[in-house]
């Protein structure tokens, strides 16, 4: 039995094989700019690619969070359409020579440590969401594929952490719980994560190993408890924290 | 120009969701300039990262000086939007 301790994120009792997100790795051309021009429109298109992907998800958020969750994605637009960005990218390609992506690695990971930097800890889970942004223009601009859960199975699924964006996309019929290395109860995807009333722990630190895949995990969002394989006793008690809680919604 | 000081009552300051939501607010009044200023730091109140940047916490006093078309009933209307919100 492995016991990890976290924060819980959203309160909750799931159990099931635990399951790693699967994500591309984008890589970033970095041979700067053949035609300036040319780069700046291949950024403009990418830009309103991911807008118009964003007003989707703003549905789909509001489908399965309600409106605040909704009210995330629109954030995450006016991020995508902010103008001291696009003028720091624009800035970026035509005085600098950079490509698109790298112009937009660049200005994301700068404003990325801006908020990383603050020392408020709402205003530096933001950088999350300016990160997340950030990646989908790239993903757009490289043609990377979104990440996923490769199971047909209900899983809890484990990352070193997720963005808005890749929770709010994942296929919540396969998705027992969450459990993350990182993040905070501040950011966007653990309100998110209690909007969908989806159990998680986040913040456990660097122990997921690879070679947990597949083997049977408790989350527990209440206490910021998961266990890996564990024992009789602790099994038994976790799972009676479910039943007991299905009992009390019945009553209601 | 009319301008207004506001102490924020939010706990988590100026934050991200309603800041967006004044950001849209905004673009409905195209004649119309918005700043938002802490102590000797002052940015537009369009520019989301920016206002974010700025790390309004609670307890911070703003002001906010709007300029332009019907100036005062956009104020109050900001306002209003101040003391809901923040």
């Amino acid at each position: 039995m492995i016991t990890f301790e976290g924060i819980g994120a959203s309160s909750g009792v799931a159990a099931g094989p635990l399951c790693f997100y699967r994500r591309e790795v984008i890589e970033i051309p970095r041979g700067g700019a053949a035609d300036v021009e040319m780069e700046w429109r291949r950024f403009k298109t990418a830009q309103a690619e991911a807008i118009r992907q964003l007003g989707e998800l703003v549905e789909r958020a509001r489908a399965e969070a309600g409106e605040e969750g909704a009210l995330l994605f629109r954030t995450h637009c006016l991020m995508a359409e902010d103008l001291d960005c696009e003028e720091a990218v624009s800035q970026a390609i035509r005085e600098d020579a950079k490509s698109a992506e790298e112009a937009v690695a660049d200005v994301g990971a700068r404003f990325t440590a801006l908020f990383a930097a603050m020392d408020d800890v709402y205003m530096r889970a933001r950088a999350a969401d300016v990160k997340d942004v950030s990646n989908r223009i790239l993903a757009i601009l490289t043609g990377a594929a979104r990440g996923g859960v490769e199971s047909g199975i209900p899983v809890i699924l484990a990352a070193d952490d997720l963005s808005p964006s890749e929770t709010v996309q994942l296929d919540k019929g396969r998705v027992l719980a969450f459990l993350t290395e990182g993040g905070s109860a501040a950011s966007h995807t653990a309100i998110l994560a209690r909007m969908m009333g989806i159990p998680a722990v986040v913040g456990v630190g660097g122990r997921l190993r690879a070679e947990y895949a597949g083997r049977e995990t408790i989350v527990d969002g209440g206490t910021g408890r998961a266990v890996i394989e564990p024992d009789a006793v602790t099994r038994t008690r976790l799972l009676g924290k479910r039943a007991d809680r299905r009992t009390a919604c019945g009553k209601d | 120009m009319k301008s207004f000081s506001y102490t924020v009552a939010d706990p988590a300051g100026i934050h991200a969701r309603p800041a967006g939501i004044l950001v849209k607010e905004l673009k409905s009044y195209p004649n119309i300039a918005v700043t938002v200023a802490k102590g000797e730091q002052s940015v537009n109140a369009l520019r989301l990262m920016a206002l974010m940047a700025m790390g309004v916490k609670q307890g911070d006093t703003v002001t906010v000086t709007v300029e332009g078309e019907n100036e005062e009933t956009v104020a109050a209307k900001i306002e209003e939007f101040f003391r809901t919100y923040f």
